[in-house]
């Protein structure tokens, strides 16, 4: 059953003109995206077009240059450390080395943002239940007491992605989801991507190299172009675009 | 001939006005940046939220994993000092100031600066290498996403663990130093436990065990603050990390000399009061 995503609606990111620079590295050069709730937008583009960076500024971990950066209505440059933190809680990154503390366990790692937040859930507040549901959400329920030097590059990935969902986010970032994993593994964590925003209802930014993930979980893609959003359609109709710089993506 | 044209040449390199300038800026930049993160650890130590549980286990780590290294440390330098020193006392006839004597030495110098010393080859290195591979993993900005401040986490329980704990470790190497005298003692000249620690105790005074007890609280400070930020501040990736231990070990135990050489300078001015 496909997404029902209602475009009429206030988009939960609104990224308009967006401009980011390293020194005399101009990496965004007015870029714009809008997503709504319920919709994963596959962001694509040459390795040091500035993906990461993108999604980096959506959360706050770098600052932006110029432009407007509105996340779940509320303008990020423009936020205090304690409205960042909150805005936060409801955003999801997760992370291309899947980033697990490595001197937790699977426990205490997806315990940590729960410690950090009770407030968010309210009387669902429960970290021994919630943790055993997140585990059951990515299949690696068996992993809980496990430390991170003792799971595969697959499994991390899993981890990682029950750890964000854990605070029950509206908007998921995921950067390089697939990256580093056999076909087989990279199928099974694009499926879970799709899986989540069909159970939660949530809005993700995935950034993929993988064609076949960017098929797979994207109701829309954008094709990341010098600092721009060069092309913006949906899977099919990327895949039969002339224009060299998208065909170099598809051949 | 061999050793003298390279360390001439090394000589003239450092001091040709672009390499000085260069070596200056750096050393300006760190000292700088590091001022900077000092003032942050003043200034974020105080508001809330406070991370209790993260400072105790970290006071774990840093006091108990170290225990055994200073311990044996300890012992061993005692047990040295005092045969070092015996022949010359006993030739003096002299030997009988042995407990004094190894008494002050042990708690006014030597536990505090070996004690040091081992803490930030031990301590240091390990907080720079965990911190700047947390870096390297991403682990930091994952801290940060999930709505942690990481410099209240990482660096605050970090810096304020070693404070309290390297104090600690330096009263445990001290009492555990005389006991190695003492042990000499008893066996080469029969001197009893009692008599060894009462003698020491009768000339050693409060002015020799505060002075001893605040140098070493920022002896703690220095070796945490240089390793968090060696450790935070760290780049060049995985290569970083060993760097940051490299560093964090290095710029620590010199800081230690330095702080010890003002603490003797400024207690040398109060006893003269």
């Amino acid at each position: 059953m496909s997404q029902v995503i209602d475009y009429t609606a206030q988009p939960i990111i609104d990224i308009e003109n967006l401009y980011k620079s390293f020194g005399k590295n101009h990496v965004l050069k007015g870029f714009n995206l809008k997503v709504w709730q319920g919709e994963n937008v596959a962001v694509m583009g040459k390795s040091g077009s500035g993906k990461s960076v993108l999604i980096k500024c959506i959360i706050g971990l770098e600052n932006i240059n110029n432009g407007i950066l509105k996340v779940l209505n509320s303008s990020i440059p423009e936020l205090s450390r304690k409205e960042l933190d909150a805005i936060r809680s409801d955003v999801g990154f997760q992370f291309q080395g899947s980033a697990l503390y490595d001197s937790m366990t699977v426990r205490e790692n997806l315990e940590f943002p729960l410690r950090r937040h009770p407030e968010k859930l309210g009387d669902e507040y429960n970290p021994e239940r919630l943790v055993k549901e997140a585990l059951e959400d990515v299949g690696l329920l068996n992993a809980i007491d496990m430390m991170p030097s003792e799971l595969s590059g697959g499994m991390k990935k899993r981890i990682a992605l029950a750890r964000t969902l854990i605070l029950r986010p509206k908007i998921i970032l995921y950067d390089e989801p697939t990256s580093g994993l056999d076909p087989v593994t990279g199928k099974e964590i694009s499926m879970l991507i799709n899986e989540i925003q069909h159970r939660y209802n949530t809005a993700s930014i995935v950034i993929t190299h993988d064609l076949a993930c960017a098929r797979i979980t994207s109701n829309r893609m954008v094709i990341l172009h010098d600092g721009k959003n060069y092309a913006e359609a949906n899977y099919n109709d990327l895949a039969v675009n002339e224009d060299p710089p998208v065909k170099a993506f598809f051949s | 001939m061999t050793i003298v044209i390279p360390v001439v040449t090394l000589f003239i390199y450092l001091l040709s006005e672009k390499n000085m300038i260069k070596v200056l800026k750096k050393f300006f930049l760190n000292t700088g940046e590091m001022s900077r993160f000092t003032g942050r650890y003043f200034k974020e130590v105080i508001f809330p939220p406070y991370e209790f549980q993260e400072l105790l286990k970290q006071c774990y780590f840093i006091g108990n994993k170290s225990f055994t290294l200073v311990a044996t440390t300890g012992f061993i330098m005692g047990i040295v000092i005092t045969l070092q020193t015996r022949p010359t006392l006993v030739e003096f006839g002299a030997v009988s100031w042995m407990p004094a004597m190894i008494g002050v030495a042990i708690v006014r110098e030597i536990g505090p600066v070996i004690t040091a010393l081992i803490c930030a080859g031990k301590i240091g290195s390990g907080i720079g290498a965990e911190l700047a591979s947390m870096k390297v993993t991403e682990q930091i900005d994952a801290m940060e996403v999930s709505g942690t401040n990481p410099f209240k986490y990482l660096v605050i329980t970090r810096v304020t663990a070693t404070t309290l704990m390297v104090p600690t470790l330096v009263i445990i190497s001290d009492i555990i130093s005389l006991g190695g005298s003492a042990l000499v003692e008893l066996l080469k000249g029969g001197v009893t436990f009692q008599l060894y620690f009462s003698r020491v105790f009768e000339y050693l005074n409060f002015g020799d065990l505060l002075p001893s007890i605040i140098k070493s609280f920022f002896f703690g400070f220095a070796i945490g603050i240089v390793g968090c930020y060696k450790g935070y501040t760290s780049t060049k990736g995985t290569e970083g990390v060993g760097l940051t231990a490299n560093q964090a070990v290095v710029v620590s135990s010199m800081l230690v000399f330095i702080i010890d050489f003002i603490a003797v300078l400024v207690s040398d001015i109060f006893y003269e009061l």
